[in-house]
C-alpha cells in the first residue's frame, strides 16, 4: 500500500535529518505546482513491511499562518494535497516553541503523529519528557526517535502504518474563547476553518466573523493574534506541567558559552573572517592533489583515444574532435569537481553546526545601515557554492520587496562555477605569493558589489519600510557525517549533470561553430564564431579584452561559467596547459583581471536566471535583473581596466 | 501601563523581565514575536548584543532569538 507521509515541523528540529535517514539516496527535488506558488519540494520514498512510503519534506516552519512564503508552502500542501499521515518533528529541547506549530497541525484534523527528536539533548539539558503523558493530554501518538540514527525509526514507520484516525481531540483554549468557537462551528464551519477565519481579517468576511472578533477583542483587551498566542501557550503550558519532569535547574547551556566567544564584541568579525579564509584555503589546497588525479586521467584517456584513432586512421578532424573537443572540453571543466565538492562540504557544516544564524546576526547591523537585512546575507554565503539554491534560500525572508532584492544580489556572490576561470587565470597572471590574495579580492569584490548596488537600489527601485528582524539562535550541533555527505553527493552529481546536459553539447556548439563553415582555419576570424567575436568584441575593448575569443567565451558562459575555460580551450584549440601561452600574448594581469570582474559579475547562468524567474514569478523582473547584472559588470570591468591603466598596472 | 516598565531596549546583559506588551507597528513584527513565545507575562533574560552594539539577543520559553534594538524599543517589560 502507498502512503504519503509529510514532515512538518520547526526549522531546525531535525526535520531534513530524518527525510534523509527515512529516504536515504533515494529522494529527488521534484516540481510541485502549489496553489500559491510554483515551487521545488523534496521528494523521497522508503519502503517497511510491505507499505511504500512517499515522503515529502515540507519547509520549515514556526506556524501555519501562511505569513512567509514557507509558510504558504507547507499550509497549501497540508491543505489541498491531503498527504496520508502529518509527521511533526518536534525538537525536544524546544518542546515549548515547538508545540505551537503542533497544535496548528491537530486542529488542521488529518491523522497526525509526533516524533519527539533530540532526546539526549533534552535530558542532558535536565529535563525528561513523559512520551505516554504528553501523547494523552494531545490526543497524538507521540514516538520518540533519533534522527541522527535508527533509535525509534522501525516505531515510526510503525506508527505511520497504523495511523488512520484522525486527532482524538482538539487543543481547547479559555472558556470564552472556546464558547465562541463552538458557535461558529454550529453555523458549518470547521473548528480550523474558525480559527482562521478569526485570525486572517478579511475585507468580504461574514458579518458574524467580525462581530465575534470585535467581541472578543474587547473583552481580552488585546489584539485577536495576542488572544491566540495567548491561549495557545496557555494550553501548552498546562501540557508541560504535565508531561515534562525537571530533573535539575539550567543544563549545561553549552551554546550559550559557545556565543560568548563566537558573538563577543572584540573576537566576532575576526572569528568570522578566521572562518571564511579557513574555508577558501581547505577548498583550494585539499582540492590541488585531486585536481592533478583528474588532470593525469583525462591526459590518459586524451592520449589513449588519439593513439587508438589514428591506428583506425580515423580522419584528422574526428580525432581532434574527440580529443580536443569532447575530452579535452569536459576534462577542463570536471578537474574542477573536487573544489566545488569541498566548497559545497565546507557550506553544509557552517549550516548544519547553527553557525549561519550567528552570521546574520553578527552582520545584520552593518546590512541594516545598508537598508538591507541580515537574514538576507545567509542567502549570499550559501551563494558561494551555488546561486540557485542560494536563490531559493531567500524564502525564508518575510518581506516580499526584500526577498526580491536579497535574490538580486544574490548572483554577485562568486559561485563555484566562476572558480575555473579565476584558477586559470589567476595561474598564469599573478605571482604564487599573490595568487591566493587576487582570488580572495574577487569574492570579496562580489560581496562589495552586492552591498553597494544593494543599498542603492534600496534607495530607489527598492524603496519602502523595512520589516523587523527576528531570528532564531539555533542551538550548535555537530554535523551529522550523513548530512553533510549527502548535501555533498546532491551537489557533486547536480555539478555532473550539469558538465553533461549544458556544458557538453556548449563545447560541441563552440567546436562546431569554429569549424564551420567548411575549410576555414580552426576558430579564425572567418568561422561563424570568429564573426560572431568579431561583432561584440568592441563592446569590451574598453575593459581591456576587446578580441574575438574573449567575446565568444561570454557569449558561452551564458550556459554556465564554467564553459568560458572550456571554450577558450576549445577556441584556441589547445588543451588546458596550452592555454598558458596564448592567453599571454592576449591578456596582461590587469586586462585578465578585469575579464575576472567581468566573468564575476555579468549574467550567473540560465539555471540561476530560470531560478529567478520561478522565485519572483517575474519575466519582467527577471529580465531587468539580466540587464542589470551586464550593466553593473561592464561599468565594475570599466572601473577598474581604466583606474588601473591611469595608475600604471 | 505599568509604572514600572521599561522598553526591552534597556535591559542590561544578563537581565531578566517580564513582557508587558508589543507595541510595533508592524503586525508582522508582533506576530513573529507572539508565535515565539514572547506573550503578555512570559519571562525574558538578555544574554547580550551583537558585536555591532546591535541585535540584541535573548531568551524566550528556552530558545534564543535576537531583535534589533530598533524593535526592542517598542516592547515594554518589567524588570525583574
Amino acid at each position: 500500500m502507498n502512503i504519503t507521509v509529510a514532515l512538518a515541523g520547526n526549522p531546525n528540529c531535525g526535520k531534513t535529518t530524518l527525510f534523509n535517514n527515512l529516504t536515504g539516496m533515494r529522494h529527488h527535488v521534484g516540481n510541485w505546482p502549489g496553489k500559491t506558488v510554483t515551487i521545488d519540494r523534496k521528494e523521497g520514498k522508503t519502503s517497511f513491511e510491505g507499505h511504500t512510503f512517499e515522503i515529502i519534506d515540507l519547509p520549515g516552519t514556526y506556524s501555519l499562518s501562511g505569513r512567509s512564503l514557507e509558510e504558504k508552502i507547507a499550509d497549501d500542501f497540508i491543505k489541498n494535497e491531503t498527504p496520508d499521515v502529518i509527521v511533526n518533528i518536534i525538537d525536544a529541547v524546544h518542546l515549548e516553541r515547538n508545540l505551537y506549530l503542533t497544535l496548528q497541525l491537530i486542529e488542521v484534523g488529518r491523522p497526525i503523529i509526533i516524533a519527539l527528536n533530540m532526546n539526549k539533548y533534552a535530558e542532558a539539558e535536565g529535563f525528561v519528557i513523559d512520551e505516554k503523558k504528553l501523547s494523552a493530554m494531545l490526543g497524538v501518538r507521540v514516538i520518540k526517535i533519533e534522527a541522527i540514527d535508527e533509535t525509534g525509526k522501525k516505531d515510526l514507520l510503525k506508527a505511520v502504518i497504523n495511523c488512520k484516525e484522525k486527532p482524538q481531540k482538539y487543543p481547547t483554549y479559555g472558556a470564552e474563547l472556546e464558547s465562541h468557537l463552538t458557535e461558529l462551528t454550529y453555523s458549518g464551519l470547521t473548528r480550523r476553518e474558525a480559527v482562521l477565519a478569526l485570525l486572517n481579517k478579511a475585507d468580504d468576511e461574514p458579518e458574524k466573523i467580525t462581530s465575534t472578533r470585535k467581541h472578543l477583542e474587547s473583552i481580552f483587551g488585546s489584539n485577536i493574534d495576542e488572544i491566540f498566542a495567548d491561549n495557545r501557550y496557555a494550553y501548552i503550558a498546562g501540557v508541560l506541567n504535565e508531561a515534562v519532569h525537571t530533573m535539575s535547574a539550567g543544563g549545561k547551556n553549552q551554546s550559550g558559552r559557545i556565543d560568548k566567544i563566537i558573538t563577543n564584541k572584540w573576537l566576532g568579525f575576526p572569528i568570522f573572517l578566521g572562518i571564511m579564509y579557513l574555508i577558501f584555503q581547505a577548498v583550494f589546497t585539499l582540492g590541488a592533489p585531486l585536481m592533478e588525479g583528474i588532470d593525469f586521467i583525462f591526459g590518459q584517456l586524451g592520449e589513449i583515444c588519439s593513439t587508438g584513432l589514428t591506428t583506425v586512421s580515423a580522419p584528422e578532424w574526428m580525432t581532434s574532435f574527440v580529443v580536443d573537443g569532447v575530452i579535452g572540453g569536459m576534462g577542463s571543466v570536471i578537474i574542477f569537481l573536487p573544489n566545488i565538492i569541498l566548497m559545497f562540504l565546507m557550506l553544509a557544516i557552517l549550516e548544519q553546526s547553527g553557525y549561519m544564524a550567528r552570521v546574520a546576526v553578527l552582520m545584520d547591523s552593518i546590512m541594516h545601515k545598508l537598508g538591507l537585512h541580515g537574514k538576507s546575507f545567509i542567502p549570499m554565503i550559501l551563494g558561494f557554492g551555488c546561486g540557485v539554491p542560494a536563490i531559493m534560500g531567500a524564502r525564508a525572508m518575510e518581506n516580499r520587496r526584500e526577498r526580491n532584492l536579497t535574490i538580486l544580489l544574490t548572483p554577485f556572490m562568486s559561485c563555484s562555477a566562476r572558480l575555473p576561470v579565476y584558477l586559470l587565470l589567476v595561474g598564469i597572471f599573478f605571482a604564487p605569493e599573490i595568487q591566493g590574495l587576487v582570488m580572495f579580492s574577487l569574492y570579496l569584490l562580489g560581496v562589495a558589489v552586492a552591498l553597494i548596488t544593494g543599498f542603492l537600489l534600496r534607495k530607489t527601485l527598492f524603496r519602502g519600510e523595512e520589516s523587523a528582524f527576528v531570528i532564531e539562535m539555533p542551538p550548535y550541533r555537530l554535523p551529522t557525517i550523513k548530512g553533510v555527505v549527502l548535501h555533498m553527493w546532491d551537489n557533486a552529481v547536480e555539478f555532473l549533470k550539469r558538465a553533461g546536459v549544458i556544458i557538453f553539447p556548449a563545447v560541441l556548439v563552440i567546436w562546431l561553430l569554429a569549424t564551420l563553415p567548411l575549410g576555414v582555419e580552426y576558430g579564425s576570424s572567418e568561422s561563424i564564431i570568429g564573426i560572431i567575436g568579431s561583432a561584440i568584441a568592441p563592446i569590451f575593448a574598453p575593459l581591456g579584452f576587446g578580441f574575438a575569443e574573449a567575446g565568444v567565451s561570454l557569449v558561452m558562459g551564458l550556459l554556465a561559467k564554467e564553459v568560458v575555460v572550456g571554450s577558450l580551450a576549445t577556441l584556441y584549440g589547445v588543451a588546458e596547459d596550452g592555454l598558458a601561452g596564448v592567453l599571454t600574448g592576449v591578456f596582461t594581469p590587469l586586462s585578465a583581471y578585469s575579464f575576472m570582474v567581468f566573468v564575476l559579475l555579468y549574467i550567473p547562468c540560465f539555471a540561476a536566471l530560470l531560478t529567478i524567474k520561478k522565485e519572483t514569478r517575474s519575466w519582467k523582473f527577471t529580465a531587468g535583473a539580466a540587464l542589470f547584472y551586464c550593466v553593473t559588470a561592464w561599468i565594475v570591468s570599466f572601473i577598474i581596466f581604466q583606474g588601473g591603466t591611469l595608475l600604471g598596472f | 501601563m505599568s509604572q514600572n516598565s521599561v522598553p526591552l531596549s534597556e535591559i542590561k546583559k544578563f537581565g531578566s523581565a517580564e513582557i508587558l506588551s508589543i507595541n510595533s507597528s508592524s503586525e508582522e513584527f508582533t506576530t513573529r514575536l507572539l508565535e515565539l513565545g514572547m506573550t503578555k507575562g512570559s519571562k525574558i533574560k538578555v544574554d547580550g548584543r551583537a558585536p555591532l552594539g546591535d541585535p540584541i539577543m535573548l531568551s524566550v520559553r528556552g530558545c534564543r532569538i535576537a531583535i534589533r534594538k530598533k524593535d526592542a524599543k517598542n516592547i515594554r517589560v518589567i524588570p525583574k
